[in-house]
């Protein structure tokens, strides 16, 4: 059996460049220490080298460089880059930040172009704290610096430069700085009192523009925007079920829908609009008695008033007139305890007798059409061809198939809502 | 021994009468199927399994039992006492849902205190319930149909406990086809209401073979 070589004793007799552990080391540190040892600089010279120019004097027991007239000829004494001081690697640092933020501002702004979407759309993030600067020795100081740092910039005054622009297509208020003139860049004059003022009114308009948004926070509001569009996606007859009674039992045509339409809107309208006003006087107490009673009392002039307009015709109605007033569709709010304001009250209402409205024409002509042929009395197919569609059972498969169809098209809707949403956010924590 | 039997025959009209108003009520004029009252209800309280039937069906008949002799009353005593003093602007029709309404309201009352009976636990469930019961298009409905087909007090509580009666009839048949139709073989769009919808439809169909013609809504 061949004794097989160890493989790990292979390396061994190669040879192998040695690991140095280099605390903080920047990119220019690294091309340095990799050109000197191109160059077959020791360790120990790479090593003085970074401590140089990390400017750490080095704890070895080699004594510290000093200027010699006559450098050695093997050593290699880094001229290309000059070791920074802490005024530099703060202006870098500065720098760095800014671009940052530019970069963020930049990114926003194409985001903002690509999906047209407001500025709240997009987070905002935290403003970065300034620290404060200490008087900086000028630039002139240091003539034979190779590195072009900014570091003029950074200690100059830039107050008319915020460090971030929400987006381009939104005009956020700015009351504070509107009122203030926008200062102009001023010579250096370094003051105790004004340098940490200087980046304190950056984020202050961010707090209008950039209220924090979250998917969560946008999937909650899609789904209260679905929740409260009351005609289409939260419709109260073919989604949520309420006001059937009329619908198929007196929905048979297009006229009876007609008034019914009057009828509904009026009483859910105003029913809503003076129940939740006598809810804030009782304390939200007795709410089935208020909302029953109110649309009884309210009954009688939507009563006169329909008199007015239709005749006799209201006759044809039967008792579903009368019982709208205990409708689901017009006291179904009683049940919830939560009271709301007024000017939501007569917002929800007349967007609950819009929805009824239509799904009762909806259901009406098509009913009369399928019957007769007819839509409000005007011929249209001189056949009839479903007649069991003017009976109750054929307004329950009807308001059946199209409260079907309804749901399908809505849930069509809101998943793609909900998807783009979801695309929106894709790349933000919860 | 003449007079005992004519007093019996009668009775016997009389049970005979009120039955066959109930039936009527139940299966022929059923609230739901031919009329379609109370669907909203229906379909909110089938497919809530924290609700028991019982809890919303007990005062549903109690109210709908003691409302029916109100409503009679209100349209053969008071209608007639009230058209003197209205005005000639104001017919009678326009106030018909409040008085109704009132009557349905007193019979809650009722029974509410009659619901004293039941021990702690059903009390207070069936109370909850109460006013969904008795703020319903069911009570008023029949009201107004014992009105318009000028029932006597008799054919007049017959046909609202008849009323009832199908309305809990109906709420077990639609509770036992929902839970059928849960059925993955039923397409997701018809799920839930629409499906619902079309049973109903579908019994309202049978029901209409049955009877032959379409009631007087």
């Amino acid at each position: 059996m061949p004794n097989s070589q160890n493989r790990n004793n292979r390396r061994k007799r190669e040879e192998h460049s040695e690991t140095l552990i280099i605390p903080h080391i920047t990119k220019e540190m690294l091309e340095k220490a990799r050109t000197m040892a191109a160059q077959g600089a020791s360790r120990a010279e790479i090593e003085q080298a970074i401590a140089q120019m990390q400017g750490v004097t080095p704890q070895s027991t080699e004594p510290a460089p000093k200027p010699q007239p006559e450098p050695d000829a093997r050593r290699i004494i880094p001229t290309s880059r000059k070791r920074h001081t802490d005024e530099e690697r703060k202006a870098m640092l500065e720098q760095m930040r800014k671009e940052q933020e530019q970069r963020e501002a930049e990114r926003r702004e194409q985001a903002t172009r690509r999906t047209e979407r407001p500025a709240w759309h997009f987070p905002v993030p935290d403003p970065v704290k300034p620290e404060p600067r200490r008087k900086e020795p000028p630039v002139s100081s240091q003539p034979d610096a190779t590195v072009q740092m900014p570091a003029v910039q950074s200690v100059q005054p830039e107050p008319a430069v915020p460090a971030e622009e929400p987006t381009r297509t939104m005009d956020p208020v700015h009351p504070v700085e509107e009122k203030e003139p926008t200062p102009k860049p001023q010579p250096v004059q370094p003051s105790e009192k004004k340098e940490p003022v200087q980046p304190a009114p950056q984020p202050a308009p961010r707090r209008h523009a950039g209220l924090l948004r979250s998917r969560t926070e946008a999937e909650a509001e899609l789904n209260e925007k679905i929740r409260s569009d009351h005609i289409w996606l939260s419709n109260p007859v073919m989604v949520r079920g309420l006001g059937l009674a009329p619908v198929v039992g007196a929905a048979l045509n297009g006229e009876q829908a007609l008034i019914l339409c009057v009828a509904c809107l009026l009483l859910i309208t105003f029913t809503r609009l003076l129940a939740v006003a006598i809810c804030h006087l009782s304390g939200n107490r007795f709410r089935p008695l208020i909302y029953c009673y109110t649309a009884a009392i309210l009954y009688i002039p939507v009563y006169l008033l329909l008199y007015e307009l239709f005749g006799n015709d209201l006759t044809v109605l039967g008792i579903y007139l009368p019982i709208l007033i205990t409708e689901p569709a017009i006291v179904k709010r009683m049940e919830f305890t939560e009271l709301e304001s007024i000017r939501d009250a007569l917002r929800h209402g007349f967007n609950n007798g819009l929805g009824m409205c239509v799904a009762l024409l909806i259901v009406g002509c098509l009913r009369e059409f399928l019957a007769t042929g007819a839509v409000f009395g005007h011929t249209v197919l001189h056949a009839a061809l479903l007649p069991l569609a003017a009976q109750p059972a054929g307004g329950f498969v009807l308001v059946g198939v199209i409260a079907a169809v309804w749901c399908a098209v809505a849930n069509v809707y809101t998943d793609y809502k909900r998807e783009e949403v979801r695309r929106l956010y894709a790349d933000r924590k919860r | 021994m003449l007079i005992a039997n004519a007093e019996f025959s009668s009775l016997l009209r009389g049970v005979l009468q009120f039955i066959s108003y109930m039936g009527l009520a139940i299966f022929a004029e059923n609230v739901i199927l031919a009329r379609a009252l109370g669907v909203t209800r229906l379909m909110k309280l089938v497919p809530d399994h924290k609700a028991q039937v019982w809890d919303f069906s007990l005062p549903l008949i109690l109210v709908m039992g003691f409302s029916a002799p109100l409503g009679w009353a209100t349209h053969n005593l008071l209608f007639p006492w009230l058209r003197n003093y209205l005005p000639a602007w104001l017919p009678v029709s326009a106030l018909r849902p409040l008085i109704y309404l009132t009557c349905g309201v007193l019979a809650m009352a009722v029974t509410w205190l009659i619901l004293w009976i039941l021990p702690r636990k059903h009390r207070q469930a069936c109370r909850s319930q109460l006013t969904l019961a008795g703020c319903s298009t069911a009570v008023l409905g029949t009201l107004l149909i014992c009105a318009n087909q000028n029932y006597t007090m008799l054919q007049s509580i017959a046909f609202g406990v008849g009323s009832a009666l199908g309305y809990v009839f109906i709420i077990f048949i639609v509770r036992e086809g929902r839970r059928r139709l849960r059925s993955k073989d039923v397409p997701a769009i018809f799920q839930g209401l629409p499906s619902s919808l079309i049973y109903i439809g579908i019994l309202s169909l049978a029901i209409y073979g049955l009877v032959g013609h379409a009631v007087v809504l």
